[in-house]
């Protein structure tokens, strides 16, 4: 099939149609009596052929950790904090940096060392710190990005812009604009595929952050849900069966392709894909949502919560055999890093869910060579600061949202190995070296897919959009 | 005769002799022809005087010339024309005298025409030697460029703008080129000065008159790196004629002697600081950073998409890698492949870099049908387990190759010695086959460019 060529054979919006004629009809009748074919050029039909360049990695897993977790309490040792435990965060630190309102208020702000020990692991030597022993053992394999830094202080704008590129709601996640850029490898599976921890809770998630925004809706991340039914309506309704389906989707194709020529609608073509798509994978879905065929090893490696559907640790495993089918984009998120107060606690917790599982997710890809291929990203949407928010015990604390800096691991394709970018201040609160935008990260990231984040856009409300607006730089320093 | 010194120290004044015989001629021309124009008659011994005075100093000069070739320090190849026409020139003299003494009459317009061709001489003669002491390009160097180009002599500068590090020997290609440009003239197999042949790292080893010319790890202390590092006024400084080692060129020869002289490593053998690697990139342009494949295969002829099909419909799903390259990933998404089928990527053998074919029963004998796959750079066919190291013998033709997954196949220790035979092969995925730890772990021992994936 030809993948990466496909042309997006999207007709012609309302809006182009009133640009196109923006002459009046006069012009549209002469327009179109000279030639016929301009009246219908296509405005987003990407005229090269994807990827820009060769890719080095030509999947990618996102293990995005939603609420924001401690990069103090995990990768980013600042023992000076340790010292000054309970004094107060210098002003000349702070510089007046906006807080949020839940901080805000307080009259005092007393530096909060981690209580969790640090210690240097691999040949790299990174810090890491006791709440992850598994991933300690892989540092080698990964690389460290101390000196993230966004723009947003809350949850939600954050995490927007994190995956959209925008703090507003209505952009094309990444995972929509690399389905965009890129086309399908799988014509059975979507090629961007969504997996959310069960029973967290925390910040919210919801679709939108996994939404085409105005790309065309066959863009949209799809979620695979544990349990019987991992994408919901899909199955036929009681009564049904694939024959019949089937029947019935061909007239349905019938009748759209009618539609369609005398609308010229874009979106029925897509919804037309759609139906197609959804038909395919009511036989591909429980085929690849299927672990009962994974030896027990496996299980061991992602650790004992991955035989419990709908766990971190299950939606790891299930990743991977995303990947191995050729699904170009996985987006997993996990709720529960939001930790205002007693934090010392609640991040042990979160690590339990996620340590294990991520450094077996990076074992196992390597040992088929799929790491070779594919990019796994760990990071939340911003970090946390130096001082306690609430009172500070000998054994307890909470750490406020912290938008200047926050570290984020890479590993996998196209990345170098056991290496450190990036540093921050003997506070942990301000970038001291390398600072790296959430843009940067999003240029990179689309960089490593063979992909010119200048040159992949998409025209619409009558400009053209970008993952990374008018920003982003690529980090080379990173790429190996 | 005389010990080189003497015969070097007259020898230099060759140079001041040599402006005696042009002087005299010309002045005997000039004075026939000035009478000749304006009609005045007088005495033709004051021109054959002239002449004479021109052969005596001629014989000088090239006496003393001649004493200056001797110590060796100048190229035969490079003065043998200034020499044979500076003799050739005393041999016209002689009849030049011997005609205006009236002695030799041999036809009517002799006088013109042994003026003209004595002058003629004069002037290759002089321009000859001027090159010498000068340098070929003193003469046209401030030229309007334009013209300078066509008079101008090309360097002959190598670079290694577009060649692999894997592809570069310190000597035979970093080494030798400076001494190709500054010394072999004088240093090669048939001219031996000093006893020094300098064109191989044995000869150069073996020294000259003074015994052992360098000494492995003690640039400071080798007889060639003193030599060319002396006071450009002394007289053993080397080369004596010609333009002197560059600062850069000296640091690369130090760098050698000191570090590598022992062998002819690879240039992607070594382990090299910014320092040595930007003085590499300024004398030869040298791109440190490996070429990844595709920069070499620029120029493949288009693929025509509709030829494409066929692939299809064998079950194969192609990708170029990018945008601006004729390069295809081809992957098998069927349940079981067959000769027939792979024998469809024939067709784009050429323009095939990465092929996988995993989990489809694929055979030994199926290996057979790809290995014209030239520039195959990556192959994945995991998770056939009829695959053993008899299979893998069928791909030693793919040379290109950097990856390949062999995870859930049937090789075994056996497989070692064929992977050796791969020099490009950078990564070998060999999880759930029969190879052992301890073969992987020698392996890795020697064959340090290689990674070995075996998994959990
Ligand atoms: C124009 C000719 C010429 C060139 C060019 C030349 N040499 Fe020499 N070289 C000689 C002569 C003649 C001798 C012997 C007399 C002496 O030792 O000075 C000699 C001797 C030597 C000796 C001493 C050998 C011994 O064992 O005594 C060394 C070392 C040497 N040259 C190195 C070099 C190097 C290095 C270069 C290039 C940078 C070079 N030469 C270029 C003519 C040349």
């Amino acid at each position: 099939m030809n993948c990466n060529n496909h042309k997006h054979n999207y007709k012609f919006s309302r809006r182009d149609f009133l640009t196109k004629t923006s002459l009046g009809m006069g012009a549209l009748t002469v327009g179109s009596l000279i030639s016929p074919s301009s009246l219908y050029s296509q405005s987003n039909y990407i005229n090269n052929r994807l990827p820009h360049f060769p890719a080095k990695a030509k999947r990618v897993i996102y293990l995005l950790q939603s609420g924001a977790p401690s990069q103090l309490d995990l990768f980013d040792y600042k023992p000076l904090l340790n010292k000054l435990n309970g004094t107060e965060l210098p002003d000349s630190v702070r510089g007046g940096q906006r807080l949020t309102g839940m901080s805000s208020g307080q009259s005092s702000f007393p530096l909060a060392g981690s209580i969790f020990k640090f210690k240097k692991f691999g040949k790299s030597g990174a810090w890491m710190s006791e709440l992850m022993p598994y991933t300690s053992q892989i540092v080698d394999d990964l690389c460290f990005i101390k000196s993230m830094y966004t723009e947003a202080i809350n949850h939600d704008p954050a995490v927007t812009f994190l995956q959209t590129g925008s703090e507003l709601p209505g952009r094309p996640s990444i995972g929509s604009w690399i389905s965009y850029g890129l086309g399908s490898d799988n014509k059975n599976l979507p090629e961007f595929v969504v997996l959310v921890t069960k029973d967290k809770f925390g910040q919210p998630l919801y679709s939108r952050l996994w939404g085409n925004g105005f790309l065309p809706s066959k863009h949209q991340g799809v979620q695979f849900r544990s349990g019987k039914n991992p994408v919901l309506y899909l199955d036929n309704p009681p009564g049904v069966t694939a024959d019949i389906r089937k029947e019935q989707l061909e007239y349905l194709k019938k009748l759209e392709k009618i539609n369609h020529r005398d609308v010229g609608d874009p979106e029925i073509l897509s919804r037309m894909s759609q139906y197609e798509m959804a038909f395919r994978m009511q036989s591909s879905v429980p085929e690849v949502m299927d672990v009962s065929k994974e030896p027990e090893y496996i299980y061991d490696l992602y650790g004992k919560e991955s035989r419990n559907p709908g766990s971190f640790a299950a939606n790891c495993l299930l990743a991977r055999k995303l990947i191995e089918k050729d699904v170009k984009f996985v987006q997993l998120y996990h709720q529960g890093w939001d930790q205002h107060g007693d934090l010392p606690n609640a991040i042990k917790v979160q690590c339990k869910d996620t340590d294990q599982p991520t450094a077996g997710l990076i074992k196992d890809l390597k040992q088929r060579g799929l790491l070779d291929e594919t990019l796994v990203i760990w990071g939340g949407e911003f970090g946390r600061g130096s001082y306690s928010q609430g009172t500070l015990t000998k054994t307890n604390y909470g750490r406020d949202h912290h938008p200047k800096c926050f570290t984020i691991f890479m590993a996998g394709a196209g990345i170098k190995k056991g290496i450190t970018i990036g540093s921050t201040d003997d506070f942990g609160y301000n970038i001291k070296e390398r600072p790296v935008h959430v843009h940067d990260f999003q240029a990179t990231l689309m960089h490593l897919l063979g992909i010119d984040h200048e040159r992949l856009t998409f025209k619409h409300q009558g400009r053209r959009y970008r993952l990374t607006d008018v920003h982003g730089e690529i980090v080379k320093e990173i790429l190996s | 005769m005389f010990s080189i010194e003497i015969s070097t120290f007259l020898g230099r004044f060759h140079p001041l002799i040599v402006h005696f015989p042009i002087g005299f001629i010309f002045l005997g021309i000039l004075i026939e022809t000035y009478t000749n124009i304006i009609k005045l008659r007088i005495h033709r011994k004051v021109i054959a005087f002239c002449w004479m005075m021109g052969l005596i100093t001629s014989i000088f000069a090239v006496i003393f010339g001649w004493l200056l070739t001797l110590n060796g320090y100048y190229i035969e190849n490079q003065i043998s024309l200034h020499k044979w026409s500076g003799v050739f020139l005393l041999f016209l003299t002689f009849i030049g005298w011997l005609i205006k003494s009236n002695i030799l009459n041999l036809f009517k317009k002799q006088d013109f025409f042994i003026n003209f061709l004595v002058i003629l001489t004069l002037v290759i003669v002089g321009h000859q030697g001027a090159n010498i002491t000068h340098g070929k390009n003193y003469l046209y160097e401030y030229l309007p460029s334009n013209i300078n180009n066509f008079f101008q002599e090309k360097k002959n500068v190598k670079y290694y703008e577009n060649s692999e590090i894997d592809s570069i020997k310190i000597f035979t290609d970093l080494i030798l080129p400076v001494f190709e440009n500054k010394c072999i003239d004088c240093h090669n197999q048939n001219i031996k000065s000093g006893g020094l042949n300098m064109l191989t790292i044995k000869d150069i080893k073996n020294g000259g008159l003074s015994g052992k010319s360098i000494i492995a790890g003690n640039s400071s202390k080798s007889l060639i790196f003193q030599r060319a590092t002396l006071s450009q006024d002394n007289k053993k400084f080397m080369p004596p004629t010609g333009i002197p080692l560059t600062y850069d060129e000296i640091n690369l020869i130090k760098w050698w002697i000191d570090k590598y002289l022992n062998s002819d490593l690879k240039l992607s053998e070594l382990k090299l600081s910014g320092e040595e690697k930007s003085l590499l990139e300024k004398l030869y342009k040298i791109n440190m950073n490996p070429k990844p494949y595709y920069e070499k295969l620029k120029d493949l002829p288009k693929i025509n998409i509709d030829e494409l099909e066929v692939l299809e419909k064998s079950e194969f799903k192609w990708n170029f890698i990018s945008d601006n390259y004729e390069l295809l990933e081809i992957k098998f998404t069927g349940k079981k492949i067959d000769d027939e089928k792979i024998l469809k990527l024939k067709k784009f053998s050429n323009h095939i870099v990465s092929l996988s074919m995993t989990n489809c029963k694929l055979t030994n004998d199926n290996l057979q049908k790809i290995s014209d796959l030239y520039n195959l750079v990556n192959l994945d066919i995991n998770n056939n387990s009829n695959i053993s190291d008899d299979g893998i013998k069928f791909l030693k033709n793919l040379e290109n190759l950097e990856k390949i997954n062999l995870y859930g196949t049937n090789v075994s220790n056996l497989i070692f010695e064929n992977l050796v035979e791969f020099k490009k092969l950078k990564k070998i995925y060999l999880w759930k086959t029969n190879v052992t730890k301890n073969e992987v772990d020698k392996f890795n021992l020697e064959n340090s460019d290689k990674q070995i994936f075996l998994g959990i």
